[in-house]
């Protein structure tokens, strides 16, 4: 266990098993009076490999490790991080925590909900780990992509070309007083891609990316460079052929995956997240309009509409099976069949509530406290091909992919702008690109418009954000490669 | 924390291992932090964060790379830098960089930095909190939420071109938000580096946020179309501070300003003035030096009304025949990954001459917005963007606030907006919250002919 501790080659932790330090930090907060405390351990390597334009922009590796402490002392909550991972630094800031606890003076004290005490370990499956390639190898990696779109497309096709590539990995530990003990090993790829396209009609710009829980073996795919060049020439013939158009009467509209991932994402998982509903992320984030709803019996939406939150999903990129608080991860059917069903929780807010964290629980490093957070939202597939939603639209628009979008912070009014839109006639996708149309729709809107949802199911990377200091968390959003709304309006100005 | 000698004979030792086959900077920072979030009116959690941290920047053969130690040690740090000098020979050269600051200049001082006062805050904080959220219910909110920041930090620099440097800072920024019901709501903000008159500063944006969130009861559905609109120093910081920093060359390679080839052209009213000022009293940006030690200044991004300047550090000023302004710093890029780059310290926009009721005063379909979030663009090259209003917004009505509404989108395009830029107050406030991350001082602004959009369904 003391080689946990081992941060290249220095071992200047090894006079005492990480596992001793934790839970003498435990012991020491539980006999000072806390009523709870946890210390979770955090060590977290990032690398990253940036390109533009076929040239290295900018490369690093960076490691953090530390550990946070959470007590909840007198009705109010600590916390506090340290990255001395000695027993006397721990002891002093187990005391700070409690103090800061006490000094809140709460007139309504904090509770966290009952969860049964847990020893256990879960990881991510990996082939490769990306310690084992060298950074000659990960930077050429990108670079090779990046020569690839250049031999595929003219030159002056993508005057800016910018590629990020991400590894991730995290060994963490935590324990509390209840005695939960909770270690594990996580790994994260991912890539994101800006393209400017400069096209005959204009210029186009889009960001994409994609990740998964795994190691170096999912760069190793082909695929990794076909879904860009994929894009990318998507982002192209957007540049050469969309026009803007007006529609004087509502359209049937089919969304690809990756609108469909982010409308489940931003107009029903943010929304169900119990913080917001009880008016913690009121300041930052914001509320929601669930706040107005009653959970398990208010319809939100049609019962073609069903969102799952689940960070279960093998190789996902919101993957865990124990949440920050070691409580177990399951999936979350937010919306059953068009009926707000479950909210996002984690101990306090399912503490506040009076039920049980459902394991949302999810803190980006050790210096953040954990708070509720999706894991990869999607709407569920349906029983129909793409062909089948698309067969029935006399006239519609499938719009496949967006660049804006924004919802307010009540989490009910959305505006999603495409990029790549064709038109639909007569049960065709034609070859007419629609110029930047806009979806701006209330969430309760949208949702009740949703008549079928296709087979197929396709997912995107994202890093969703949250919180003050920010805690910008991988997620998935994701959904089937077709969501059908009847007669939708579109927006912006006219 | 490492005491300050300590920390300053850890900096040499790192300096000399890490330029032993090129260029480096180093730079120690103590750092001891809190924060207080608020919601339904108490105080949810209080936290600290105390470390010290080194940041490393090393150049060989212009390959470059970055790291940072934590609660250093001379094993440590001997360990870490022999894995960035290996890992940074690994890589290829950048022409992102031409070459550390050479001109090497004393250090000077920017005045009023720090507050010793803010070593014994942490056990006033709650109180002073406590005294803001009743400011708000006295001024009519229902439940208040808020984060509330206070920090010193002691920074200590050292580059391989000869320059050595340090100073103290203290900062403290708090927002508050005030409800009278979910649907009615305002803010106010309060940031600053001297103690002095903390409890007026955030006891005023108490009493803000509870009297915006106030007049915003019975909000109606605004309708589309187009508006002036009187923009609150927050939005006006979001919206017009995001053009400004766009003012920087690094955005311009990759494709991210509307500013890209705008150099010297008209895109404001005559009397309109931005600088980045690395010095402004107050700001919370501002510092005596930058990350290559090349002292802060003032400098003119636009003058009367034409794009004059970007930020520059020393690299980028190579790359365009130019001096660096001063703006070096160490960003954040990607994962594992920081960038040294031009960046805004803070943004100051010229103060104009009308009081908020004379900008109010007009014939034309006037809309009053007191907050913004989620700025998202459609292209960053064309600044074509939307952004939604929060908290209490208005219609104006013979020159006075009338009829709350709701659930309107700016949608519009930065260069538009400055263009339509039709007078300015004359109280610049200094604006850093969530959705502004550069401290930018700014008056409430009014701009002609802005498209606001709803939702259709």
């Amino acid at each position: 266990m003391s080689a946990f501790f081992r941060v290249h080659n220095y071992t200047r932790y090894d006079f005492m098993t990480f596992h001793d330090l934790i839970q003498h930090g435990v012991e020491y907060g539980d006999a000072q009076g806390a009523k709870y405390i946890e210390l979770r351990y955090v060590r977290y390597l990032t690398e990253g490999y940036n390109i533009r334009n076929g040239e290295i922009f900018a490369a690093g590796s960076t490691e953090t490790s530390g550990i946070g402490i959470r007590a909840l002392a007198n009705g109010g909550i600590g916390f506090v991080s340290t990255t001395i991972l000695e027993k006397d630094a721990i002891q002093r800031a187990v005391k700070t925590a409690i103090r800061l606890a006490q000094s809140s003076k709460r007139k309504t004290p904090l509770t966290l909900s009952k969860e049964p005490a847990v020893q256990t370990q879960w990881k991510v499956q990996v082939k490769i780990p990306f310690a084992d390639i060298a950074s000659e190898t990960k930077l050429n990696r990108v670079l090779v992509v990046d020569k690839t779109l250049k031999e595929t497309f003219n030159e002056k096709t993508f005057p800016y070309r910018v590629i990020i590539l991400s590894l991730e990995t995290q060994k963490k530990f935590f324990m509390n007083n209840e005695g939960t003990q909770v270690e594990a090993d996580q790994s994260l790829g991912r890539y994101a891609v800006l393209l400017t396209a400069q096209g005959s009609k204009g210029t186009e710009q889009r960001t994409f990316s994609r990740g998964s829980a795994a190691g170096w073996e999912w760069f190793e795919k082909p695929q990794f460079t076909q879904s860009i060049i994929h894009e990318a020439s998507d982002v192209k013939e957007v540049a050469d052929n969309a026009k803007p158009m007006k529609f004087d009467k509502p359209i049937d509209v089919v969304v690809g995956a990756e609108v469909a991932g982010i409308i489940a994402h931003e107009n029903c998982g943010h929304p169900s997240e119990a913080d917001r509903i009880q008016g913690r992320e009121g300041m930052n984030a914001g509320e929601s309009f669930w706040m107005d709803i009653e959970v398990g019996t208010t319809p939100v939406g049609s019962p073609a509409v069903t969102i799952i939150d689940d960070p279960t999903i093998p190789k996902s990129g919101g993957y865990y099976l124990y949440d920050d608080e070691g409580v177990k991860a399951r999936p979350r059917y937010l919306i059953k069949e068009g009926i707000a069903n479950e909210m996002l929780h984690d101990r306090l807010s399912a503490g506040k509530a009076g039920v049980r964290s459902n394991g949302s629980s999810r803190a980006t490093n050790y210096d953040r406290e954990p708070i509720p957070r999706m894991a990869n939202t999607y709407i569920a597939p349906g029983d129909r091909t793409f062909d089948e939603l698309i067969a029935d639209i006399k006239f519609g628009m499938f719009m496949k992919s967006f660049t804006e979008w924004n919802i307010d912070d009540r989490r009910y009014q959305s505006k999603y702008v495409g990029s790549y839109a064709r038109i639909i006639r007569n049960g065709e996708i034609t070859d007419e690109f629609i110029r930047r149309p806009v979806l701006e729709l209330t969430s309760q809107g949208l949702f009740e418009a949703v008549d079928a949802c296709s087979k197929g199911f396709a997912s995107e990377q994202a890093i969703c954000g949250k919180s003050d200091p920010g805690q910008g968390i991988p997620v998935w959003t994701a959904g089937p490669d077709g969501v059908r709304m009847r007669q939708i309006r579109l927006g912006g100005m006219s | 924390m490492t005491g300050k000698e300590e920390l300053g004979t850890m900096i040499d030792q790192t300096l000399k291992i890490a330029s032993a086959e090129g260029e480096a900077i180093v730079r120690g920072r103590n750092v001891l932090e809190h924060q207080i979030r608020i919601s339904n009116s108490e105080i949810d959690i209080f936290k600290q964060w105390e470390y010290t941290v080194l940041e490393v920047f090393v150049a060989i053969d212009g390959r470059i790379g970055t790291t940072e130690i934590f609660n250093p040690s001379l094993k440590v740090i001997n360990s870490e830098i022999g894995h960035l000098t290996k890992f940074v020979k690994s890589l290829q050269p950048t022409p992102l960089f031409q070459g550390l600051q050479e001109d090497i200049k004393p250090p000077t001082t920017v005045e009023n930095l720090y507050d010793k006062r803010i070593q014994d805050f942490p056990e006033h904080a709650p109180d002073v909190v406590t005294a803001a959220v009743n400011a708000a219910q006295k001024s009519g909110a229902k439940r208040t939420a808020g984060s509330f920041f206070f920090d010193e930090t002691h920074v200590m620099l050292e580059t391989s071109r000869g320059f050595s440097g340090a100073f103290p800072e203290s900062t403290y920024r708090i927002t508050l938000r005030s409800f009278v019901d979910p649907e009615s709501s305002g803010q106010g903000i309060a940031v600053g580096r001297t103690l002095r008159n903390i409890e007026k500063t955030i006891t005023y944006a108490g009493k803000e946020s509870g009297e915006i969130a106030s007049l915003a009861v019975n909000g109606k559905q605004g309708k589309a179309g187009k508006y002036d609109l009187i923009l609150h120093p927050t939005v006006a910081a979001s919206i017009l501070g995001e053009l400004a920093g766009s003012a920087n060359p690094l955005l311009f390679l990759m494709g991210m300003s509307p500013l890209k080839d705008k150099l010297g052209e008209k895109l404001g009213p005559d009397s309109l003035q931005i600088w980045d000022d690395g010095r402004m009293p107050n700001g919370l940006g501002s510092a005596p030096f930058d990350f290559e030690g090349t002292p802060t200044q003032k400098s003119s991004i636009i003058t009367n009304g034409k794009l004059e300047g970007l930020v520059h550090n020393a690299s980028t000023a190579r790359m365009q025949k130019t001096k660096s302004t001063g703006n070096c710093q160490l960003i954040k890029f990607g994962m594992g990954t920081k960038l040294v780059v031009p960046a805004p310290t803070n943004i100051v926009f010229s103060k104009g001459d009308a009081s908020f009721e004379e900008l109010l005063e007009s014939q034309r379909s006037t809309i009053y917005v007191t907050s913004n979030w989620y700025l998202r663009y459609t292209s960053q090259l064309e600044g074509s963007f939307s952004t939604i209003p929060r908290d209490g917004m208005f219609l104006i009505k013979n020159g006075e606030i009338g009829q709350p509404i709701q659930k309107l989108r700016i949608a519009d395009n930065l260069l538009r907006m400055l263009a339509n830029v039709e007078a300015m107050g004359k109280e610049p406030r200094q604006i850093r919250w969530w959705e502004v991350d550069t401290p930018t001082f700014i008056p409430f602004v009014r701009i002609k002919d802005v498209p606001m959009t709803a939702a259709t369904q």
